[in-house]
């Protein structure tokens, strides 16, 4: 194909949501190399621009650039948005930065129930069941799904901010 | 103190008690020298008791900080038994991770508001795949790859033995809702790969049928790209409960 990541713009354009690399290869006919490379200039090629791209492992997803989001709100002025309560942004947090996690371990540090909170994350599809412990009643471990990438804008885990030791040893 | 205030102001015990902590400008080290033990009693002490779920919690940490303050009392603490764990180190290790967890949270929270301005787009309405089935697979082919798993199942013993008929360890319920968690962790599956590795007949039954339903419903989408290649299921739009009537559930 001659360009492919004209193509797969287009591709992530109508649909809006994320789309499976795979799924992006499939419907281009050509191998997921070409798909990895096809982002990867298209992702150069939105720098500054008022669309970007957010690329994960598993998918690609475009989106309004956020510097101009005070401009789209007096545009189209969007619904609200709830921001996440802080319970909830605690009991993700833990599965972000601590999975694979139990609810038990998770209430433990948290010293509160948090049957709600995890229901909710299950809900939103931010986080999964990724297996069991092997620990009696075989409990279930959660982690943080693909979609919770794409709601922070960030590529991997790996790009998580970072909490360093020296910034909570002392109150 | 108002207790209704304090229960919306505090996450929980170790937030409470973090936050008084942090108010006395102290280290958490030094907690059991200070004031802290009973100012944190007498918050809890004024909390509406009939609100057990959320106090219990709190009494839970009381009572820690309880029996601290009355070991330190005794002229000679009781040494710790084997296997008995410090109370005193116990809490602040806790504290500690509390601590990490709600910055860690203040992060977590920034990025999301951050990211929040990035608006998407719904995908294009016009684009509808109303089909259960696509053209390139038909009812056959989905049947066709279901007996070519069953045919992997060992033929049971056929002679006659006494049986226990069990409860059913898979219901086509519970097989739905595995479909639509393995989809919601990876958003395309092989056929194959809904089955766990030494399946019974029973089990895939379930999930053929289970799956069937979430293909009727629109809830997922089968594809295969060519004849014989491997059947791809891919999420639609997953149900979270559903409240289908399903055909092994007797009613």
């Amino acid at each position: 194909m001659e360009n492919i990541s004209s193509a797969i713009e287009c591709l992530l354009f109508v649909s809006g949501e994320p789309v499976e690399k795979a799924e992006l290869a499939r419907a281009l006919e050509v191998e997921i190399g070409e798909i990895e490379q096809g982002l990867a200039e298209l992702k150069d090629a939105l720098e500054n621009r008022g669309i970007r791209l957010v690329v994960t492992t598993a998918s690609a997803q475009l989106g309004s650039n956020p510097e101009y989001y005070d401009a789209v709100e007096r545009l189209l002025s969007p619904a609200v948005k709830r921001s996440a309560s802080r319970s909830l942004m605690e009991t993700l947090s833990l599965v972000a930065y601590r999975q694979p996690i139990t609810r038990a371990e998770i209430e433990n540090i948290r010293g509160v129930r948090c049957d709600y909170a995890i229901g909710q994350l299950l809900r939103l599809g931010l986080i999964y069941e990724c297996g069991k412990k092997e620990t009696v009643g075989r409990p279930a471990l959660l982690a943080t799904t693909d979609a919770f990438l794409h709601k922070l804008g960030i590529s991997s885990l790996d790009e998580l901010p970072r909490v360093e030791a020296e910034d909570f040893g002392t109150v | 103190m108002d207790y209704t205030v304090n229960q919306q102001a505090f996450e929980g015990p170790l937030d409470l008690l973090l936050s008084l902590i942090e108010k006395a400008e102290l280290d958490i080290e030094d907690i059991f020298i200070s004031e802290i033990t009973s100012q944190y009693l007498a918050i809890v002490g004024e909390m509406d008791a009939c609100d057990m779920d959320s106090v219990s919690e709190f009494m839970t940490v009381a009572a820690q900080l309880i029996l601290i303050k009355s070991r330190r009392l005794l002229p000679k603490p009781q040494p710790l038994q084997e296997g008995e764990i410090d109370p005193e180190k116990e809490l602040i290790e806790r504290l500690r991770e509390y601590q990490k967890l709600k910055l860690e949270s203040m992060e977590l929270t920034q990025l999301y508001l951050e990211n929040a301005k990035s608006v998407v787009r719904k995908p294009e309405e016009h684009i509808k795949i109303d089909n259960v089935y696509t053209d390139d697979i038909s009812p056959e082919q989905l049947s066709a790859a279901f007996f070519e798993v069953l045919n992997r199942v060992k033929d049971e013993d056929s002679a006659p033995v006494a049986r226990r008929v069990r409860q059913d360890a898979f219901t086509v319920r519970s097989c739905a809702k595995k479909i639509r968690d393995m989809l919601k962790a990876k958003p395309r599956l092989a056929f194959t790969e809904l089955f766990s590795d030494n399946y019974s007949r029973e089990e895939l039954t379930a999930t053929f049928l289970a799956l069937l339903e979430l293909l009727k419903h629109g809830e997922i989408r089968a594809t295969q790209s060519r004849p014989f290649a491997p059947i791809m299921i891919r999420a639609k739009e997953l149900n979270e409960n559903d409240d289908y009537t399903y055909i092994d559930e007797a009613d």
